[in-house]
């Protein structure tokens, strides 16, 4: 399991090791700032470091 | 409460008197009015209390019959209409003890009877049931039988009377790792600035709040291939379907629901709502997306780049949601994961 | 800087025909205060109700609590009254043992509730002095957020209305807060020099544009900044949530380092940031304020609070670890909410934790003859942990089982409380 989120040390504390770094508290993987394109864009860049880590070894 | 309390007496069959060792198969049973140390704990109720019935059953059989041993406990006990509970105190018998947190624990859970047990803190039955029950500390000593009850008894009379209860210290009873509140001698400001000059001296000073204790999670093993996983989408930011109608709580939530997306290429705003009440739920309810990244990846499954997308999201909320149910939520969902084939997971929080 | 605080105790509250101050009895003409309040367009009517201590009353759906104040040279709440100004210096007015309670038709914050007697006094202040009680009916189709922004105004100009009452007379009390530039605020070496870092909102829930929390500004893009402790205290901070406008107008920490200073500590100033929802703009703003608390304050010791939900637990430990990788020893005030944990974690470096209460802890309020701010609450009785959105309205009236959490002024964030915690 890979988490997007952003509180990263809380989820550490628990034991998801695979924590990464959302778009927000309020837009966890999208960016109201943006156009819906580069929101998109910025959605699937998201996505695929997601789908990255998930392939990685992480020590306990 | 100027009623009487209505109390019962669990016991094991041996301070029910029915016999020793070779006694511990007997089944469940009951006798009229207190027996054995029930006598004392009639005299420690005096007028406030009346010991109506003693119930016993044999230490093995409760141990190896448990479920059946306690629902025939509780079918003669709500017969008795009792307003509390006494069980034991069980001293340092360890299959006596688990008995008596067992069968206050269900009849707190399926009666709503108050209860109080007794036991010695090292007893197996207090590790097993002291988060559940309040069990007086009555040490390994049959000898403080007297003492003991008399601990029960005013605990017990506080609750069937609604009273504040004091410290674990004060009452007797082994911590049930509850937090509580108390009145303090110098406000939390004052506090802090002492603690702090403390820290700055040099000098010994005591943290107020602990670090909550999490079980060890071994961390899953790297997928090796992308292309032929199956990965599930999950969050905890509280997406539910349209006027949510599996009653989604905001706040301290004790369910998950499961919404169908096999087929479905996109989260339309209009067939989705988001409740939490822990953040601003407005930018996801214009567009779940922001929350869940299902349109992505359908387009990553459709493009090869995943095996496949798992038919469900599973989500719930996150808001100050109680540990165990937190826990008991991520374990459900993972099993329905795991059996369905799933091999990854991508967690959206907010 | 210098602030003279006159205090005026009051000892009663009544309607009379002028608003004014005889023998410390508050008088106050209902109709002037109904009709300068009823102006704002929001609003459709204005009820205005007293609450005495001792009162068979329960006081439901408040939204925020303010203490009579009153500026003798202006402005008041400059920014989110008045104009563009100044506070912090000078002579104000405060009006002791009473408050003006603002309460809000929207059933969003139905659950916080005054009681003017029983087991909530034991916890709350504001169970002991005077209330004055705005009941303001929103106007029809107005939008809701806007109708909360105008009945957080609507209190501030009630409390200036009030204390302006006080303007010739005086003072029982007069408190003096007086702190030098930095560059001159030196003390002997011996005495620690203290700072407070204090955390105004949290954009997890994220200011309106129009909202008023700080000089006026709503604060978003908010940088941690340096401000003088004076103008906590004399009307430049309203709480946006989380907080009640009477703690920052008498902010316990800032108070005690005044208490204290020269004494055994050296007050080296205060910090204000605000708690943003990236995780790397939480490590930014951390990272600025113990900088600013370490370099330019020049403290040795910092204190910080908690505002917000526990997302914000995160930037207070932060907060904890940069100051002390900068060689400043931190404390933090924590609320806890979790029954079981307390709050949502600590790192194994973070020593130095002290709480105002825990907000999770049941009590019972009996039933009252009279209630204000609405007539029922959304909440089950029988579970004060249901957050079900089907629960059913009870009235507000009856027997109630709740959170000490829900008690206005029981627990608060910024470090007010009588409490402590232990495990049970």
């Amino acid at each position: 399991m890979v988490q997007i989120c952003t509180m990263i040390p809380v989820a550490k504390e628990v034991g998801s090791l695979r924590a990464m770094a959302s778009g927000g508290i309020v837009s966890p993987t999208g960016n109201p700032e943006l156009t819906p394109e580069k929101e998109k864009e910025f959605r699937r860049d998201l996505v695929l470091r997601a789908l990255q880590i998930l392939k990685e070894d992480v020590r306990e | 409460m100027t009623e009487k309390i209505r109390v019962v007496h669990y016991l094991n069959q041996f301070f029910a008197q029915v016999g020793g060792e070779e006694k511990a198969d007997i089944g469940p049973g009951f006798k009229e009015g207190p027996t054995g140390p029930g006598r004392a704990l009639q005299l420690t109720l005096a007028e406030h209390g009346e010991v109506v019935a003693t119930f016993f059953c044999g230490d093995n059989y409760f141990a190896e019959h448990s479920e059946e041993a306690t629902e025939e406990l509780l079918r003669q006990m709500a017969r008795c209409k009792p307003h509390l509970l006494i069980a034991g105190p069980a001293f340092e018998s360890g299959r006596y003890g688990v008995a008596c947190g067992a069968i206050c624990q269900a009849a707190q859970e399926r009666l709503g009877i108050h209860n109080v047990a007794g036991m010695d803190e090292e007893n197996a039955g207090a590790a097993l049931y002291c988060k559940h029950v309040y069990i007086i500390n009555s040490g390994d000593s049959v000898v403080r039988m007297l003492a003991a009850l008399q601990r029960m008894v005013a605990l017990g009379i506080k609750l069937v009377q609604g009273a504040p209860l004091g410290r674990p210290a004060e009452e007797g009873y082994i911590p049930r790792g509850i937090k509580r509140n108390a009145f303090a001698a110098k406000p939390p400001a004052e506090r802090a600035v002492d603690m702090l000059l403390a820290k700055i001296r040099g000098e010994p000073f005591k943290s107020e709040i602990a670090a909550p204790q999490f079980h060890h999670i071994k961390p899953a093993a790297a997928l090796r291939d992308l292309s032929s996983a199956v990965i599930a989408l999950v969050t905890d930011g509280g997406l539910v379907t349209e006027g949510n109608p599996e009653r989604m709580e905001p706040g301290r939530p004790t369910r998950f629901t499961t919404i169908p997306v096999e087929g479905i290429d996109r989260l339309d705003p209009k067939q989705f709502d988001v409740v939490h009440s822990g953040y601003d739920t407005a930018f996801a309810n214009q567009d779940p997306h922001r929350l869940v990244p299902l349109d992505i990846m359908r387009e990553l499954e459709q493009q090869g780049v995943i095996g496949k997308l798992h038919a469900s999201i599973h989500a719930t909320g996150g808001a100050h949601a109680a540990v165990e149910n937190a826990t008991r939520i991520g374990q459900s969902i993972a099993e329905r994961l795991k059996s369905a084939g799933v091999t990854g997971v991508i967690l959206t929080s907010t | 800087m210098r602030l003279e605080l006159g205090l005026v105790n009051i000892k009663d509250v009544r309607f009379g025909p002028r608003t004014t101050i005889d023998d410390h009895v508050l008088f106050i003409d209902r109709q002037e205060l109904i009709s300068l309040l009823a102006q704002e367009p929001l609003f459709d009517s204005v009820e205005i109700d007293l609450a005495h201590p001792g009162d068979s009353c329960r006081i439901i759906r408040v939204l925020d609590v303010v203490e009579p104040r009153y500026r003798l040279n202006g402005p008041n709440f400059p920014g989110a009254l008045d104009g563009v100004g100044l506070v912090g210096a000078g002579h104000t007015r405060a009006l002791k043992n009473l408050c003006v309670v603002e309460t809000s038709a929207d059933h969003a914050r139905g659950r916080n509730i005054i009681d003017m007697s029983g087991p909530a006094t034991d916890y709350s202040p504001f169970g002991a002095t005077h209330n004055v009680v705005l009941i303001p009916h929103p106007a029809k189709g107005a939008d809701m957020n806007e109708y909360r922004l105008a009945v957080k105004k609507a209190g501030l100009r009630t409390s200036v209305y009030l204390a302006a009452a006080a303007k010739e007379v005086i003072p029982d009390e007069t408190q003096i807060y007086e702190l030098p530039p930095i560059a001159f605020n030196h003390g002997p070496k011996d005495l620690p020099r203290i700072s407070y870092i204090f955390p105004i909102h949290s954009q997890q829930h994220p200011t309106h544009q129009k909202e008023t929390v700080f000089y006026g500004s709503n604060i978003q893009g908010f940088l941690p900044t340096i401000v003088h402790p004076n103008e906590i205290l004399d009307g430049a901070l309203m709480f946006s949530y989380s907080a009640f406008t009477y703690f920052a107008q008498n902010h316990p920490v800032i108070q005690e380092l005044y208490r204290r200073h020269q004494r055994d500590l050296w007050f080296a100033g205060i910090v204000v940031t605000v708690a943003p929802v990236t995780i790397v703009e939480k490590q930014r703003n951390a990272h600025l304020a113990a900088r600013l608390a370490s370099e330019v304050l020049g403290a040795d010791g910092v204190i910080a609070t908690k505002i917000g939900g526990g997302a914000v637990d995160t930037d207070l430990m932060m907060i904890y670890e940069c100051c002390e990788e900068m060689g400043l020893k931190a404390a933090l005030i924590i609320m806890e909410r979790y029954p079981d944990t307390g709050i949502t974690f600590v790192p194994d470096n973070v020593d130095a934790l002290v709480t105002p209460g825990l907000t999770r802890d049941a009590i019972t309020l009996p039933p009252v003859k009279r209630v204000l701010g609405g007539d029922t609450l959304f909440l089950d009785n029988t579970n004060p942990d249901n957050t079900n959105p089907g629960i059913s309205p009870l009235p507000a009236n009856q027997e109630l089982r709740l959170w000490m959490g829900d008690i206005v002024g029981a627990i608060s964030q910024v470090g007010a409380s009588r409490l402590i915690t232990y495990t049970g």
